[in-house]
C-alpha cells in the first residue's frame, strides 16, 4: 500500500520503535473492549439508520512515536530515545485531553488538531499493538510470555493486525468477521457489506461474507446493449459458470462473475437520482481513496446499505 | 347429262312427226359461239338428229378430244381451256355424230386470260432507301402479268401462277407513306386484280443496349436490341466485327448473350455491334471494356504448407495474367498457368491459429481479389506437438507466438535452451536526462518482452525481480532504476550466490532497503544499523523465515511447530555486517562518506563506518572484528549461500513464478536438487529443471498459475502475433490489472508467495491482486487490445474476420491461438452461440476473441 505522507516515515521506523512498545491489547480486543462493535450495529434513535466503519491500514508505515509526542516534563525523556528523529518541542501542536494533560502532534497533522481540539470528533487510541495476551517489559524479555509469531517480520505484523491472530492459524480478518454478523441488516440487498478500497484486504475476509474491492472505475467496457454486446455478455456469462472442476479456474471466474455483479448494483446506484458529491478531495493516494468511499456511502441509498466496512 | 336427257326426248318427239321421210343424219351443236377464261370450263350440247345412234365425237381444233395447247373436251362435251391461251386465242369446237361422220357442227370459243386474285404481300411494309424484294401471292397469275404501283405496271418476275415477286428501291416516302399495288393480267380478256396497300417506312434503325458497359471476364452479359420500321426484328451480331465472336474476343450469340473470353485480349477496349438482317446499313455499336475477373481459389498444394521456402499450385478460376498473391502476408513470384491455375514461390512463416491466407490480386483492367483461401502451415519437424510447445512457452517465455511455438516444434527443447542461453540480451537505453520518469523504463521493459529473442531470459529476470524487490515508490526515475533492471537481465543466467552480491551492493537496493550510508552502531545516541535490508534478504530474498526440507516443506520441532530459521538477534548482526555503504561517486566526484545519489556502478564502502565489531551469522559462524565492510559482506553472503534453505526456498519462488502456484514437494524437491548442484546455485540448471519437469508439462487440476497482469498483457498480445509499432502503453493496463510495473506496492512484492484463494487451502499468489476491480480491468483489457485501443502495439485479426463466416473454424482458430487447440466444448458452444448472434465478421472475430481471452481457462495458465 505504501501510501506516502508527509508524516509517514518507513516501515523502519514504525518496527523500531512501534512494535516494541506495545503495552496494551490487541487490535481486536480494542475493538471490543471499546464498545464500537454494539456501537456499530446499534441503530441509532431518528435519522437515518446508516453506519459505515472507514479503516485507514498504513502497513506500518507511521511511526506512530511521533504522532503524538508528550510534551512538558515528558519531553526529554522522548528526545533521549529518538535522538535525530526527534521532533523540536516547539513544532508540536499542542492537543489537549479531558483529564488536562498535554500533548504535541505531529506538525503534519495540522488539519487534525481541530478535530481533536475544536470541534471533539476525534479520538485517539494509543499504545495498541498485537499481543497474545497483556505482557510486561520482564515478561517478554524473559520468554515468560508467549508473543506473536514472526513479531519483526513486517508481513506478518501487517497480517496480525487485519486477522488479531497473533499467534497465526486465522484466515479471516476482523473486519471480514464484523461483516459476517453486520451482512443481514442490509438484506435484501446484494451489495457486499465490505469494500476494500486498494485491494483484496485480508481484514475485510470474513468466514460468511466476501468483500468486494473497487477501486477507481469498476465498468465492463463495450456493456453498450447493442446485439453485439448482448450477445458478447450472454456468451461470457455462461462461459464464467462453466463447471471446470479447476479451483483456480474457479475462483477467477467467480471474481469475474462478482465483479459484473457489483459493477451493475453500482452502475444503477450511480445512476439514481442521488446527487453526486461535491466535497473536494485531495489529489493524493489517500485522498482519491477518501472519495471513493465517499462515492459509495452517497449511493449507500440505492444501493440499501445500513452497514458498511471500508477497509484503505 | 341432263340437258343430253332432254334434247334427247325433244329429238323423239321430231323423228315421230317426220316419220313418213327418212331424212339425212343432222347434227347440231350449241352454244355455238362462247367467250371463256383460262381456268372456266364450259359444256356444250349436241342434237343428233334422225339416227338411233346418238354418239357423238368431240374435237378440239380438228383434234379429237383436244389437247394440253388447245384445251381438252371430254366425251360429254366438257371443255376444259389450256393453262396458256395459244397464239390464236379462237379455237373451234366441232361435234361429229357417230351415225354419220360426214356431219358436224362447230362452235367457236374466244378465249381469255383469268382474272388475276391478289391475296398477299410480303412484306407489306418496306423501307426507304432499302432494296426491297416483295412477294405479291394470289391466283390466276400470268407470266405476262404485271404488278401495277399506283396503277403503273413495274417490272415483275413471275414465279407461279399464284405467286409473283418485284423488286427495286425507293428513296423518297411517298405522300401518305404507301403504295397501292395489284395485279393486271394482259389481253385477251385484260384483267385487274382487287388492290393491296404496301407501307413505305423511314429507314430501319438498330439500337443496342446497354451501352458502355465495362464486364468482368467469368460472367456473361445480356445485350438487348430494338429494331424500328420494320416487322423484321432479327439482327446478327458482331464483337470486333466478327460475327457470333471468337474464343479471343468473347462470343455472341444471336440473343445477344456475350460471353467474354477466359483471358483478357491484348485490347479489352471491344465493340459490340447489331446488324438488321433485313438492311445491312442498319447497325446499332456499344464499347464494352473487359475487366479481369474475379480470380477465386479452390485449392491448394501443398496443403498444409511447411514452413520456409514453398512452391504453391494454386487452382482456381478467374487468374488474370499479371496476377500477383500474398501468403502469410509475404508476397509470392506467381507465374500465370492459366485462368484456372497459378504456380507461385515464396517463403511462409508461422501464422496466427496456425493457417497462411492466401490472397490473389489480378491487376488492372478492373483490380480485385480472391477471397482469402487459407492453408494450414506447419513446422517441418514436430519434436513436440503443438499443444506442448505453445505449453512450454507459456511457462518459458512472455507468451508464445506462432513462430515462436513453430521454432521449438522444429528445434526441440535442449536447443531451445541452448539457443535461449546464447541469446544476446535485451538492453535498455539510457536514461535522457535525470528527471526522466519511470513510465519510459516500464515501457522499454514491455517492449523488450514483447519482442526480445531474449524471452526466457527476461521472463527469469522478472521472477528474481519479484524475489529481489525494488519499487519504484522510493526510486521512481529512471536512472535510479535502471541500473537493477539491467543487472537482472545479466543475472538471470548466472548463479544466485552473484545475484546476491549484485543485489546487496545495488544503490537502487540501497535506498530501497537503506543499506545506503547504513553506518556503524552509535551506543551514544542510542542508534543501531538499519536492519531493513539485513531482514529482508534474509526472509524474503534467500532463506525464509523457517527451516525447510530439501523439497520445500517446513521442518518441524517435537512439538511440531516449524522452526524458526534465524533470531532478531541474528537479524541484528547481520544489519552490522551491512554498514558503511554509499553511493559510488560520480565520476569526476571525489569519493567520500555519503556521497551525492547515484546509481550507476556499486555502492563503495567506508571503513570508518562500517560496524567492526565481530557478527555471529547463521549457523554459528562468527565474522572476527576489524574486517573490511567487503570482507564482512562477502562472508555474510557467503554464510547465506551455503544455508540449505536456499536451494528450496528461490526454487520454490521460481516455480510459481514460471509454471505453477502449488508445486509438489517432488517437484521443488527435484528443482532444489538442480539448485544444489553441481554448480551450486546455477541459475540455468535451476530454470531448466523448472521448465522441463513433468510437473509443469502435466496440467492437473491443482496446478497453473494465473497470469499475472503483466505475463497476461504480453501473453494475448504475443498469441495474436503483435507488431510493435511505437511505445507499447501496455503499463497502464496492467497498473489497471493491480499491477504496476516496477512499483510493486513494498518489498514483499505485489503478492505474497503464501496467498491462498478466500476459503481454500490452493496457494494461488496472483489472486491476491484480483479483485472485481482488476478482474474488470483484465476483461477491458482484452477489449481495449482487441479494438485498436492499446498504443503502440498493433494486431492484425484479418485471419479471424475472415473466418467469421465459418464459425467452427473461428472458435478451432481461436482455440489454437489461445488456448493450444484445447478449448472446452461448453465454451465452445457459448462462443459460437455469440458468434451467431450477429452478423458483422468484424464483430463476430471481436467477439470471438474476447470471450476466450477473458475466460478464465485463458487467465489461467494450466
Amino acid at each position: 500500500m505504501n501510501i506516502r505522507h508527509p508524516f509517514l516515515r518507513s516501515r523502519r521506523d514504525f518496527m523500531r520503535f512501534g512494535c516494541r512498545t506495545i503495552s496494551t491489547v490487541g487490535a481486536a480486543a480494542a475493538f471490543g473492549q471499546l464498545g464500537m462493535l454494539p456501537a456499530f450495529a446499534q441503530a441509532p434513535p431518528t435519522t437515518e439508520d446508516y453506519k459505515a466503519l472507514v479503516c485507514i491500514f498504513l502497513f506500518g508505515g507511521s511511526d506512530s512515536n511521533n504522532v503524538i509526542v508528550p510534551v512538558g516534563a515528558g519531553y526529554n525523556a522522548y528526545q533521549t530515545v529518538r535522538q535525530n528523529l526527534a521532533i523540536p518541542q516547539a513544532s508540536l501542536l499542542p492537543v489537549t485531553t479531558k483529564a488536562n494533560q498535554t500533548y504535541g502532534l505531529h506538525p503534519s497533522l495540522a488539519a487534525l488538531a481541530p478535530f481533536y481540539n475544536t470541534d471533539k470528533r476525534l479520538a485517539l487510541v494509543a499504545n495498541v499493538g498485537t499481543l497474545v495476551s497483556p505482557t510486561t517489559k520482564a515478561e517478554f524479555q524473559t520468554g515468560a510470555k508467549p508473543v506473536p509469531i514472526n513479531l519483526f517480520s513486517h508481513s506478518d505484523q501487517q497480517q496480525q493486525w487485519q486477522n488479531a491472530a497473533p499467534r497465526g492459524g486465522q484466515t479471516t480478518g476482523w473486519g471480514g468477521r464484523i461483516a459476517d454478523r453486520i451482512q443481514l441488516m442490509n438484506a435484501p440487498s446484494n451489495f457486499p457489506a465490505s469494500v476494500g478500497i486498494t485491494g483484496n484486504a485480508l481484514q475485510l475476509i470474513g468466514a460468511t461474507t466476501q468483500p468486494s474491492a473497487i477501486n477507481g472505475n469498476i465498468t465492463l467496457e463495450g456493456a453498450d446493449h447493442t446485439p453485439a454486446s448482448d450477445a458478447r455478455n450472454a456468451a461470457l456469462d455462461q462461459i464464467l459458470s462453466l463447471e471446470s472442476g479447476v479451483t483456480l479456474i474457479q475462483a477467477a471466474s467467480g471474481a469475474l462473475k462478482g465483479a459484473i455483479d457489483v459493477a451493475k448494483l453500482v452502475d444503477g446506484a450511480v445512476n439514481s437520482s442521488t446527487p453526486a458529491i461535491t466535497a473536494q478531495f485531495p489529489t493524493t493516494e489517500l485522498g482519491n481513496q477518501m472519495a471513493q468511499v465517499a462515492k459509495i456511502i452517497q449511493v449507500r441509498k440505492a444501493l440499501g446499505m445500513k452497514r458498511q466496512i471500508f477497509f484503505c | 347429262m341432263k340437258h343430253i336427257y332432254f334434247y334427247s326426248t325433244f329429238a323423239l318427239l321430231l323423228t315421230n312427226s317426220l316419220s313418213a321421210v327418212i331424212p339425212a343424219v343432222t347434227i347440231q351443236i350449241s352454244p355455238t359461239s362462247a367467250t371463256l377464261r383460262v381456268g372456266q370450263t364450259r359444256d356444250f350440247n349436241t342434237y343428233v338428229a334422225n339416227a338411233a345412234d346418238k354418239t357423238v365425237a368431240w374435237f378440239v381444233n380438228n383434234i379429237e378430244g383436244g389437247s394440253a395447247a388447245l384445251g381438252t373436251i371430254d366425251k360429254d362435251g366438257i371443255y376444259k381451256p389450256p393453262i396458256t391461251i395459244p397464239t390464236a386465242n379462237v379455237i373451234v369446237i366441232k361435234v361429229v355424230p357417230t351415225a354419220d361422220k360426214t356431219k358436224s357442227s362447230t362452235a367457236t370459243v374466244t378465249l381469255e386470260n383469268p382474272i388475276p386474285t391478289f391475296t398477299k404481300l410480303t412484306p407489306n411494309q418496306i423501307n426507304q432507301g432499302l432494296a426491297y424484294s416483295i412477294d405479291v401471292e394470289g391466283t390466276n397469275f400470268l407470266p405476262t402479268s404485271k404488278v401495277l404501283w399506283d396503277d403503273t405496271p413495274i417490272t415483275t418476275t413471275f414465279v407461279s401462277s399464284t405467286k409473283l415477286t418485284i423488286k427495286g428501291l425507293i428513296n423518297a416516302i411517298p405522300t401518305g407513306g404507301h403504295a397501292t399495288l395489284a395485279v393486271s393480267n394482259p389481253n385477251p380478256g385484260a384483267a385487274k386484280s382487287s388492290t393491296r396497300t404496301l407501307s413505305i417506312l423511314p429507314p430501319i434503325v438498330v439500337t443496342v443496349t446497354p451501352d458502355n458497359r465495362s464486364q468482368r471476364l467469368g460472367s456473361n452479359l445480356d445485350f438487348n436490341v430494338s429494331v424500328t420500321n420494320n416487322a423484321d426484328k432479327t439482327v446478327d451480331w458482331l464483337v470486333n466485327s466478327i460475327k457470333g465472336g471468337d474464343a479471343t474476343v468473347g462470343k455472341i450469340d444471336a440473343n445477344g448473350l456475350y460471353t467474354p473470353p477466359t483471358v483478357l485480349p491484348a485490347n479489352p477496349k471491344l465493340v459490340i455491334m447489331a446488324v438488321s438482317r433485313v438492311d445491312p446499313k442498319a447497325t446499332d455499336t456499344t464499347n464494352l471494356s473487359l475487366l479481369n475477373p474475379t480470380p477465386t481459389v479452390t485449392s491448394v498444394t501443398p496443403n498444409p504448407a511447411k514452413i520456409g521456402p514453398i512452391a504453391l499450385t494454386i487452382d482456381g478460376t478467374g487468374f488474370a495474367k499479371g496476377a500477383t498473391a500474398e501468403f502469410g502476408g509475404a508476397n509470392l513470384v506467381v507465374t500465370w498457368q492459366s485462368a484456372t491455375r497459378l504456380t507461385a514461390t515464396g517463403t511462409i512463416g508461422a501464422q496466427t491459429a496456425g493457417l497462411a491466407r492466401l490472397t490473389i490480386h489480378n491487376p488492372e483492367p478492373g483490380a480485385s481479389s480472391a477471397k482469402a483461401f487459407f492453408v494450414p502451415v506447419k513446422p517441418n519437424k514436430e519434436l513436440l506437438t503443438y499443444s506442448n510447445a505453445a505449453r512450454f512457452l507459456e511457462q518459458a517465455t512472455w507468451g508464445p507466438t506462432p513462430a515462436s511455438i513453430a521454432h521449438l516444434q522444429e528445434i526441440g527443447i535442449d536447443a531451445w535452451f541452448s539457443e535461449q542461453f546464447a541469446t544476446t540480451p535485451s538492453t535498455f537505453p539510457d536514461p535522457l536526462s535525470m528527471g526522466q520518469g519511470l513510465s519510459a523504463l516500464q515501457t522499454a521493459f514491455l517492449k523488450n518482452a514483447l519482442t526480445g529473442n531474449d524471452q526466457l531470459r527476461q521472463r527469469v529476470a522478472f521472477a528474481l525481480g519479484q524475489i529481489c524487490v525494488v519499487s519504484g515508490n522510493k526510486t521512481d526515475n529512471y536512472h535510479e532504476m535502471v541500473g537493477y533492471q539491467r543487472m537482472l537481465y545479466t543475472g538471470a543466467f548466472g548463479n544466485y550466490r552473484q545475484l546476491m552480491r549484485d543485489v546487496t551492493l545495488s544503490p537502487t537496493m540501497g535506498v530501497f532497503l537503506d543499506m545506503v550510508n547504513n553506518d556503524k552502531a552509535d551506543p551514544r545516541k542510542n542508534i543501531v544499523p538499519n536492519e531493513n535490508y539485513a531482514r529482508e534478504l534474509l526472509q524474503l530474498f534467500t532463506i525464509g523465515l523457517f527451516e525447510l526440507n530439501t523439497d520445500g516443506t517446513r521442518k518441524v520441532d517435537f512439538l511440531n511447530q516449524p522452526i524458526s530459521t534465524y533470531s532478531e538477534t541474528t537479524v541484528k548482526e547481520f544489519a552490522k555486517v551491512f554498514t558503511g555503504w554509499t553511493f559510488p561517486s560520480e565520476p569526476g566526484f571525489q569519493s567520500k562518506w555519503k556521497n551525492d545519489a547515484y546509481y550507476f556502478g556499486d555502492m563503495v564502502p567506508f571503513e570508518e563506518h562500517h560496524e567492526p565489531s565481530a557478527k555471529t551469522l547463521l549457523g554459528g559462524q562468527i565474522l572476527p572484528p576489524g574486517q573490511t565492510a567487503a570482507q564482512d559482506m562477502t562472508a555474510a553472503l557467503d554464510n547465506i549461500f551455503k544455508h540449505a534453505n536456499l536451494a528450496p526456498f528461490v526454487s520454490t519462488r521460481l516455480i510459481q513464478h514460471l509454471t505453477v502456484s502449488n508445486p509438489s514437494a517432488a517437484y521443488v524437491g527435484r528443482v532444489a536438487a538442480a539448485f544444489n548442484g553441481p554448480v551450486r546455485g546455477d541459475l540455468k540448471a535451476v530454470v531448466k529443471a523448472i521448465l522441463t519437469d513433468v510437473e509443469a508439462a502435466t496440467p492437473n487440476p491443482s496446478n497453473g498459475h494465473l497470469r499475472e497482469p503483466v505475463l497476461f498483457s504480453t501473453t494475448l498480445l504475443r498469441n495474436l502475433n503483435v507488431n510493435v509499432t511505437g511505445e507499447p502503453s501496455l503499463a497502464r493496463e496492467t497498473e489497471a490489472m493491480g499491477q504496476k510495473l516496477l512499483f510493486p506496492a513494498s518489498v514483499f512484492n505485489y503478492y505474497s508467495p503464501f496467498y491462498k484463494i478466500i476459503g481454500t487451502a490452493v496457494t494461488a499468489p496472483e489472486y491476491q491482486i484480483l479483485n472485481a476491480s482488476t478482474a474488470l480491468a483484465r476483461a477491458n483489457f482484452v477489449y481495449h487490445a482487441l479494438n485498436g485501443r492499446v498504443g503502440g502495439v498493433a494486431i492484425n485479426l484479418i485471419t479471424f474476420e475472415e473466418l467469421a463466416a465459418y464459425p467452427d473454424q473461428l472458435v478451432d482458430a481461436i482455440s489454437n491461438t489461445f488456448l493450444r487447440g484445447q478449448m472446452p466444448a461448453g465454451m465452445k458452444t457459448s462462443i459460437l452461440a455469440a458468434i451467431n448472434g450477429v452478423t458483422d465478421n468484424r464483430t463476430r472475430a471481436r467477439n470471438a476473441l474476447y470471450l476466450a481471452g477473458v475466460s478464465s481457462q485463458y487467465q489461467v495458465e494450466r
